[in-house]
């Protein structure tokens, strides 16, 4: 199931600095720790306390689709085969006096002969600032620098993560089905193209399929969600939806690099998009979904392996004060709570809600 | 430790996990703005309600479960965050206010919650420094520091001592005997289950080398003669406890001062005298059927050198002794009217100075003691000099008013609700207290509230015995 011994000897002694140096790129602990570093050249001693939901980033589509083919059934290959999850996420934990500290946390989840192992790591923390960028450029292989600031700077050191790990799996994995959490679109600054070509690439060198599952996109069939458009279909299916989505995206710069269909994986669940790496062809798409079935626990029409990937990975407000905790321990900052504008000039009145 | 909120006399303090604290303690809020502290019990620990922190045990539950796996934390930020999930809460009540080094009582102010410095207090210090004239050590606090307190605060005082079964009060009530009697106090005990008989002995079998201690023995060595036992208890024992009527009483003292006016007063010729006397037929059964169980209880004698000398015999132990009534074999009946007649002695020698005063010590004492005697005990005798120690494992068999009055009580652990709820009453402190502390208290620890800890509550771990306690639950299987 492995290709060489790391994946096995997970658990071992040299584990955690065989896995620090496969399953976190080392200019990332690197850039983590030099960013942190700049707190206190920045004279910052406090943080202003500002924890935010999770980001969330996945393309919203609104597609309007008159016609659509007919779903083809998936049917339960009862093969085993070993499911692998792969899910980061990130947050904002506070500002300084010029920028913003955020953490990221990776997880890979996979489940062979009923067993489940997960691997967490993070939470990295980064001080970003106009310098972190400035760094990032010139090292993390960054082509812009017109950032949005701070999302774009979080998205870009999520996705270095991510893709990261992705690559790690994909490399030791063999025969395996891999799970990524959204779409297999790439060509955005954070997202380059060649990164997730070359990640698929080594997939199916090692005889693995990627199926990445997106739950947040946004596709209607004249108004209906996309999570309800298989619902009058008795079991699990397939619907190739690839060409009515293609025309929304031109060739350059943002790229499809996987076919992309609706996906309804239990007979009462929802349905969700999936891209399936292009190069697959799709009597194997058909039956990796058959196998995916079989050897994962589908609850709600979504893989559990993913679920606990996104589980792990995701953070509490209990890990947000933690991690506030661990920053005014470590680098002597107080926490207070942000300023907020609003409230300063209208008191009562500047409620949040307020458009204008 | 911060503070988290103040209601009332209530106050909430944060706690991380490195700080060890535990139900019972004490805590000073030092405020250096207004340079004066306040004392604080906790009397509840709780987990701190952090936000997320349901999501952070359900995932961990989860993985638990279902996966096994690996953390890489290269900042070693997990640390601070499974502190959180340990975070605790302490509910604390407010003892008093500390300015310039003595503890004011029924003073209360918010201290600050940014500025406000948290550091345990030792009450024990407290307690002990005012504890020097008899001190004698009742055990320790957190099983660490010496908890001295002074046989004093039981000089003229009701004590009430319980717990459920097995958790150590008899343990107590035989340390508090054995210092009052080391300090020279007179003490007798009313003990019903046979486990005080050996309380001159240590476990290696060797005496003690103070104070005298006497067993009586009813039938064996606790008899009287009608001349020594005196009409006034003799007659309180037959309505009392063998339930005399009174029509019947007024004879019975007719009968009584004939046979001392003739000098013939003895338990035979009271019998015969109570055959022929010239009353109603009623009247002469009702005196003859308690006669009969006067006879048949033992406790009379014609002999008087089998007789007791009751004056003689707590005069022996005013300087420091213990008499033991062992009530243990004994009917219901016969044991009210030991108890009877003996409380009668106690009251007839102290009314007439012959004895300053005695500890008297009662084991369940619901078994044997009628009635009126509880608020007789926390009035007339106690003024009398009778300072009475109850141990009961039945908390509602005493009277709510004696919970009222008594100056000091000695809780061990109950965990029923209603029995609870009877203690909660006590007078001296709060019943959420009592409640939330007394609940979870282990085998051998209890609360101690009122004047003996200068009424600050305090949970302490009894000091062992190095006496032969007796008193242990008695096991079938060995182990």
């Amino acid at each position: 199931m492995f290709k060489n011994s790391l994946m096995s000897n997970l658990f071992s002694s040299e584990k955690a600095q065989l896995l620090k140096e496969e399953l976190i790129p080392n200019f990332l602990l690197k850039l983590s720790d030099f960013s942190m570093k700049t707190i206190k050249d920045s004279g910052s001693n406090f943080i202003q306390a500002s924890p935010e939901l999770e980001f969330e980033e996945d393309p919203q589509l609104c597609l309007n689709i008159k016609e659509i083919n007919n779903p083809i059934p998936i049917h339960p290959i009862y093969k085993d085969s070993t499911i692998v999850a792969i899910d980061v996420s990130s947050i904002k934990i506070g500002e300084t006096n010029n920028g913003v500290i955020c953490a990221i946390r990776g997880a890979v989840v996979w489940r062979s002969e009923n067993e489940i192992n997960f691997f967490r790591c993070g939470p990295l923390l980064f001080h970003i600032t106009d310098f972190i960028i400035e760094h990032l450029y010139n090292n993390g292989g960054f082509k812009e620098t017109l950032l949005e600031f701070p999302i774009g700077v979080v998205s870009r050191l999520r996705s270095l993560l991510e893709r990261f790990i992705q690559g790690s799996v994909c490399n030791y994995f063999k025969d395996s089905i891999i799970l990524f959490d959204g779409s297999l679109t790439a060509g955005t600054p954070d997202n380059p193209v060649n990164n997730l070509n070359q990640i698929l690439s080594k997939a199916r060198e090692n005889r693995n399929i990627v199926l990445a599952i997106s739950k947040t996109t946004k596709i209607g069939l004249s108004g209906v969600k996309l999570s309800e458009l298989l619902k009058s279909f008795k079991g699990p299916c397939l619907l190739d939806i690839d060409e009515n989505i293609r025309t929304f995206f031109p060739n350059h710069p943002v790229q499809l690099l996987g076919k992309v269909y609706a996906v309804k994986l239990a007979i009462k669940g929802l349905s969700f998009r999936l891209d399936v790496d292009e190069k697959i062809n799709f009597k194997r798409t058909v039956e990796s979904l058959g196998k995916l079935i079989v050897n994962d626990v589908i609850d709600q029409g979504y893989p559990d392996t993913l679920r606990l990937a996104h589980i792990l990975s995701s953070f509490t407000a209990s890990d947000i004060i933690g991690m506030q905790r661990f920053l005014s321990k470590k680098f002597k900052l107080q926490i207070v709570p942000k300023i907020n504008l609003r409230r300063i000039l209208f008191g009562p009145f500047g409620k949040p809600m307020e458009v204008s | 430790m911060k503070v988290y909120k103040k209601e009332g006399d209530v106050i909430q303090i944060i706690s991380f996990p490195n700080e060890v604290i535990e139900k019972g303690d004490y805590l000073l809020i030092e405020d250096p703005i207004v340079d004066k502290g306040l004392l604080v019990q906790v009397i509840d620990v709780q987990f701190a309600n952090v936000p997320g922190v349901f999501e952070d045990i359900l995932r961990d539950a989860v993985l638990e479960d279902e996966a096994e796996g690996e953390n890489y934390d290269p900042m070693e930020v997990s640390s601070q965050i499974s502190i959180l999930k340990d975070t605790k809460l302490l509910i604390c009540r407010i003892r008093g206010v500390l300015s310039n080094g003595e503890i004011v009582f029924g003073m209360n102010y918010l201290p600050s919650r940014t500025l406000s410095r948290i550091i345990p207090y030792k009450i024990e210090n407290f307690i002990n420094s005012a504890s020097r004239n008899r001190p004698f050590q009742v055990g320790r606090i957190r099983g660490e520091t010496e908890l001295i307190l002074d046989v004093k605060a039981l000089d003229g005082k009701l004590n009430i001592v319980t717990g459920k079964k097995g958790t150590g009060k008899s343990h107590l009530a035989k340390l508090l005997i054995l210092n009052l009697v080391k300090y020279g106090a007179p003490c007798i005990i009313f003990d019903v289950n046979g486990e005080y008989v050996n309380l001159n002995r240590k476990k290696t079998g060797e005496p003690l080398n103070f104070g005298k201690f006497i067993n009586l023995t009813p039938k064996v060595n606790m008899k009287f003669t009608l001349p020594q036992a005196k009409l006034t208890p003799v007659l309180n024992m037959m309505i009392y406890s063998l339930d005399l009527p009174s029509t019947s009483a007024r004879v019975f003292i007719k009968i009584w001062r004939e046979l001392e006016r003739r000098r013939e007063l003895s338990l035979t010729s009271l019998g015969e005298a109570i055959l022929r006397w010239d009353c109603h037929e009623s009247v002469r059964d009702a005196l003859y059927a308690r006669y009969n169980m006067m006879v048949e209880s033992g406790l009379f004698t014609d002999n008087i050198n089998e007789s007791l000398d009751f004056e003689f015999l707590m005069k022996s132990v005013s300087d420091g002794g213990a008499v033991i009534v062992n009530l243990k074999n004994q009917s219901a009946m016969v044991r009210r009217m030991i108890v009877e007649l003996t409380l009668n002695k106690l009251t007839e020698l102290l009314s007439n100075w012959k004895l300053q005063a005695i500890f008297l010590f009662a084991e369940e004492a619901h078994l044997y003691l009628r009635e009126t005697y509880w608020d007789d005990i926390v009035t007339r005798m106690r003024h009398l000099g009778v300072f009475v120690t109850f141990i009961t494992n039945q908390p509602d068999t005493i009277q709510e008013t004696i919970y009222r009055q008594a100056d000091n009580i000695f809780l061990f652990n109950f965990s029923n609700e209603h029995d609870l709820e009877v203690v909660s009453k006590a007078a001296k402190i709060d019943s959420e207290t009592i409640k939330k502390i007394v609940k979870e208290l282990p085998p051998y620890y209890c609360l101690i509230i009122g004047d003996a800890v200068n009424n600050f509550p305090v949970v302490v771990k009894v000091e062992p015995l190095e006496f032969e306690t007796m008193g242990e639950t008695r096991f079938f299987f060995k182990n």
